[in-house]
């Protein structure tokens, strides 16, 4: 059984729906869940709060995923990224080379992403 | 009485004794003014008082003790004054009255006061004598008799003062003897009144018959007829004097007391008493210079008539006939009349004839002439003025050019001889311009009435110059002839057929090239000269000439001696005899070669331009302004698969696809006033029934009121134009398809995310109503975004090129294209800003045709702002009562200006390789062009504006056509 007591989780998606089922399963698994809209607000939430993984959309209005990823790794902070997308220009290879943990394209297998960040957090106790 | 005839002057009523003093009724009439009536009156009112009231006021004060006789003596000669005043005035009676009030009431004073004492007898005698003697006096005069009167009471008082009563009292007897004495003295008095009456009385009368006589006479000895109406009697008549009664055949009689309407017609009745009136109510005399007036015999006359009014109230006529007067005085203004007119005749005449004309006194001078005469000689008026025949300056010549001598001059002549001179021919020179004139003249001596010797003449000419000098143009023109045919190488030649002789000048040698020696006069000689064929055509020309008796015009070869050949043209005038057949011919001849090389020419230009139009894989036709085929290449006929008999029967409106017809129709028009080449797309129909689209250059000739026509069938041109559109949508689709998979991935992970979270919650036992309520508002939200979107898809992708027009919301539109693109303008950070769209606001439009412009600008926006700081494209409405505009506008850097020319054309595109057509501008514009609207680039737009204008109702003729 999953438990993710303790973790705070950043949520990045202009979709609500999508905001709400991440929210919904990280609370349930004990974890502190901290939203945000666009690139721009996730960056501010990393820069004061203490964030142990990031799940981001790349595509939202002011600042997009991949931009945020830069900016997280540019700060040097070991936050592990993940990165959910329904079209992009980019290819996943090049996502993963740029240091995003995982990509995930909508629709998504929720039981997937969630056994991802999982494994995730296991891996960064 | 000195001045009545004829003026406005009139005696004053109180000048002397005159018929008019017998209106003077009181001495109030001779007032001239109202203020002098105003004191006459007040006088009379005056002595009325002292005489009635003053006196006895006096008495009081008698009574109260004051000095007697002072006050006795002051008011007697203030009464005694103002009778005298009264008097003076005329007012005799009053006067009188006043005295013997006065006298009386002095007499009963002195009486009952001072008891009547002896010595009072002083004062009494004047009392009693003066009323006597003032009643002696003549009325209208102070006399004698008033001045005795007057002084004798003064008299009394002074012998009172001297000799003071002395206390005698009077006895009744005397008292009774005093009253006697005073009765008897008024009765005296009275009848000296009356005598004194009397006497005033036969004097007027005297007077008055006097005067009557005086003015009877004269009035009846007047040569003028005078009468007088009473304004206050209706105008009756007053007055009628003799010559009245003679002048109207009216007696006196039986007019006075008669008005103008008893004896007068009533138009002239009427305008007599209108002058009447007028005179009385003006009160001034007026002067009638004509009227008429019909005499009791019946006759008709005219008057002059002065109208005098007398006192207001009487009008005074004199009348002075004048009928004679104007009688011939008519005849007077008719005969001057007659005389202008004659006058005027002549004038005109004189001065519009062609003519010259002079008149020379007896040395010879003009001294009057008339314009045309100025005009033939070219001298001004004062020129002319005073010349005479001797003058050098006429430069007078005859015909045969000798000197004209002066006293040879016709006018001259004229004077001379005293006989006329007819058409004598003088030369003279025009003094203005120096040219010799050439005159005609005709000379005429006027005598003196009753005078042997001739005092003057007329000269009468005109202008011969021209008929002269045509005369001698005639003589020069054959010279002439022979200048021009030489000059312009035309040969004569004459050629008596009978006899066949053939005459020529020089200039037919040098047409044929031939020597004189060479040519013996015969047609044989000629017909050597033919190039060889020449000779048959002639003969031939010649026969059917001849057949129909006509004139010769022909061409023909000539074989030159060196070789050469030449085209010569004839024209001969062809005479024939009684029977028909021609006697003579003559003629001219002259070289038409270069115009024959000139005519291959353009014949061969002529045969290029043939073998151009049939040869021309493009359609060339010249239609007529009607639209009618005047000719058509093969290429056409092909093309449309007509024969060219066909075609030559056809109008383009005959084969034009009725819904180009207008267009068309509209399109000729322009052409035909156009200098320019028009170009126009019309459907033909082909001869199979088919029809086929035709890109025509259409140029007007004016000269020949023709359209030329260059065409091209691009039906399969277009045919493929439109795959590619179809082709570039599905591009444009796939530009779109990241967009639209992100649009779509998007919800499909809620879908699925919320499936599964159902899914594992159920597995848990977790599941709650609520819980599923509210996951399953989600999923139902969800699923209609993607239903939103797929529609946008079906409304942008679907060919709704064949799709009918509808009125469509325009808001519905504007939804449905940002349903496909708002996501993905607001992920790039693109602001995207909506004007406010009135919901019920419909155009009459193919909406997905619109949908797909509009998202092609809004593509071509969002490309052009990606990558700049500013971000925003704005959609924004103008609506109009007829036209609704949308505009498009990004904060792109704009098109530069060398390209807004380009970007409609298709395939131009600034989008790099893969990204784009370059058909996206073209088509959109295809479609608006189709909804009859206009897309633009709106240039003096700050930022990046296209315009898509749309008509909001669509004409018939647009629904139709696809």
């Amino acid at each position: 059984m999953k438990n993710f007591q303790g973790k705070h989780i950043l949520v990045a998606d202009d979709e609500e729906g999508i905001r709400d089922i991440f929210k919904d399963e990280f609370e349930q698994l004990g974890a502190q869940v901290s939203e945000a809209t666009n690139g721009i607000e996730a960056l501010q939430i990393i820069h004061t709060k203490h964030i142990d993984l990031v799940l981001s959309d790349i595509r939202m209005p002011g600042g997009d995923g991949v931009k945020l990823l830069a900016e997280i790794i540019k700060t040097k902070k070991p936050i592990p990224v993940i990165l959910m997308t329904g079209f992009s220009d980019w290819k996943i290879e090049e996502l993963l080379k740029m240091g995003a943990r995982s990509v995930f394209t909508k629709p998504f297998n929720l039981e997937a992403v969630m056994e991802k960040i999982d494994r995730i957090l296991e891996e960064q106790k | 009485m000195k001045s009545v005839l004829g003026t406005a002057d009139f005696p004053d009523p109180k000048d002397g004794k005159n018929i008019f003093s017998l209106w003077r009724s009181s001495g109030l009439a001779h007032c001239q003014s109202d203020v002098e009536k105003f004191v006459a009156q007040t006088t009379n009112l005056l002595v009325l008082l002292l005489g009635m009231v003053l006196v006895p006021h006096i008495l009081f004060y008698l009574f109260l003790g004051l000095s007697l006789s002072a006050l006795i003596c002051t008011s007697f000669l203030g009464v005694g004054l103002l009778i005298f005043l009264a008097n003076r005035r005329g007012h005799f009676y009053l006067a009188r009255m006043g005295l013997l009030v006065t006298t009386n009431l002095c007499i009963l004073i002195f009486s009952y006061l001072h008891g009547l004492e002896v010595r009072t007898h002083w004062l009494f005698i004047p009392m009693l004598v003066t009323p006597s003697l003032l009643f002696w006096g003549n009325p209208s005069r102070f006399d004698k008799a008033h001045a005795i009167g007057f002084s004798l009471p003064i008299a009394g008082l002074i012998l009172v003062l001297i000799y003071p009563p002395d206390g005698t009292q009077l006895t009744p007897g005397m008292t009774s003897g005093l009253q006697v004495l005073n009765v008897i003295s008024l009765i005296v008095g009275s009848l000296f009144q009356q005598q004194a009456f009397r006497r005033l009385y036969q004097e007027n009368q005297r007077t008055i018959v006097e005067s009557r006589q005086l003015l009877t006479s004269i009035l009846d000895n007047l040569p003028l007829s005078l009468f007088a109406k009473d304004s206050w009697d209706s105008y009756r008549f007053v007055l009628w004097n003799k010559k009245a009664e003679t002048q109207f055949q009216l007696p006196a009689d039986k007019i006075i007391g008669k008005t103008d309407f008893d004896f007068f017609p009533p138009e002239e009745a009427n305008f007599f008493r209108q002058k009447d009136e007028a005179v009385i109510h003006a009160n001034h005399a007026q002067h009638i210079p004509e009227e008429k007036v019909t005499s009791g015999n019946g006759e008709v006359q005219y008057l002059r008539t002065q109208k005098v009014p007398v006192h207001g109230r009487y009008l005074i006529g004199i009348s002075e006939n004048i009928t004679d007067l104007k009688k011939s005085n008519d005849v007077r203004e008719a005969l001057q009349a007659e005389i202008t007119r004659k006058h005027l005749e002549l004038k005109t005449l004189f001065e519009n004839m062609h003519e010259g004309i002079v008149l020379q006194n007896r040395a010879g001078e003009i001294i009057q002439f008339n314009p045309a005469a100025l005009k033939i000689l070219g001298l001004s008026a004062d020129e002319i003025q005073g010349r005479t025949s001797t003058d050098s300056r006429w430069k007078a010549i005859h015909e045969d050019g000798s000197v004209y001598l002066p006293e040879d001059h016709p006018g001259m002549r004229a004077l001379r001889t005293g006989r006329p001179i007819a058409n004598a021919i003088m030369g003279v020179v025009e003094h203005s311009t120096g040219h010799r004139k050439w005159i005609s003249i005709n000379a005429t001596p006027i005598f003196e009435p009753g005078q042997q010797e001739v005092s003057q003449a007329l000269a009468i000419f005109r202008d011969v110059t021209e008929e002269r000098s045509l005369a001698c143009e005639s003589e020069k023109t054959s010279e002439r002839l022979q200048f021009v045919t030489q000059a312009l190488k035309i040969g004569i030649w004459d050629w008596d057929f009978k006899k066949n002789v053939l005459v020529w000048d020089d200039a037919m040698y040098e047409l044929y090239g031939m020597r004189k020696a060479d040519f013996n006069g015969a047609y044989e000689s000629f017909q050597a000269a033919l190039a060889p064929g020449e000779n048959e055509k002639l003969q031939a020309t010649f026969a059917d000439v001849f057949s129909r008796r006509g004139n010769l015009s022909t061409e023909f070869r000539v074989r030159k001696p060196d070789g050469s050949t030449s085209f010569i043209h004839a024209e001969a005038l062809c005479f024939y005899d009684s029977a028909g057949k021609p006697e003579r011919l003559v003629g001219a001849n002259w070289d038409v070669t270069d115009i024959h090389k000139k005519d291959e020419e353009i014949l061969k230009a002529f045969g290029e331009v043939q073998n151009f139009f049939s040869v021309s894989a493009d359609m060339l036709a010249i239609i007529d302004h009607s639209g009618h085929f005047k000719k058509s290449n093969p290429a056409l006929e092909k093309t449309l698969g007509y024969s060219p008999q066909e075609l030559a029967d056809l109008a383009l409106s005959d084969i034009i696809h009725p819904d180009d017809a207008v267009s068309f129709g509209i399109s000729l028009h322009y052409i035909a006033k156009s200098t320019q080449t028009t170009k126009l797309v019309v459907r033909l129909k082909h001869r199979g029934g088919a029809y086929r689209l035709i890109s025509w250059s259409a140029a007007h000739s004016p000269q020949t009121q023709d359209i030329f026509l260059g065409g091209r069938d691009i039906t399969e041109e277009r045919d493929q134009e439109l795959k590619l559109i179809q082709a570039s949508k599905m591009s444009s689709l796939g530009e779109m398809s990241a967009g639209i998979a992100h649009e779509i991935n998007n919800p499909l992970a809620i879908l699925s995310g919320k499936a599964q979270q159902i899914a594992s919650a159920a597995d848990r036992n977790l599941l709650n109503p609520a819980t599923i309520k509210k996951h399953a508002v989600q999923i139902q939200e969800t699923a209609e975004r993607i239903a939103t979107i797929i529609k946008g898809l079906r409304t942008f992708a679907r060919d709704g090129s064949q799709d009918p027009f509808v009125l469509s919301s325009v808001a519905q539109i504007i939804q449905d294209t940002l349903a496909l693109c708002a996501t993905r303008f607001s992920h790039h950070d693109v602001t995207l800003t909506l004007a406010d769209i009135p919901p019920r606001l419909e155009i009459d439009c193919r909406p997905s045709q619109i949908a797909q412009v509009l998202h092609n600008l809004l593509n071509n926006s969002f490309d052009a702002v990606m990558g700049r700081d500013e971000k925003w494209v704005r959609i924004e409405l103008l609506n109009s009562e007829s036209t609704l505009r949308i505009d498009v506008v990004d904060s792109g850097p704009g098109i530069k200006p060398e390209l807004s020319e380009k970007i409609m054309q298709p395939f131009f595109t600034t989008k790099e390789d893969g990204k784009g057509t370059g058909l996206g501008l073209s088509i959109a514009q295809g479609i608006i062009e189709n909804h009859a609207g206009r897309l633009s680039l709106n240039r003096t737009h700050p930022h990046t504006c296209f315009s898509i204008l749309l008509p909001k109702r669509q004409r018939p003729s647009t629904r139709k056509v696809a």
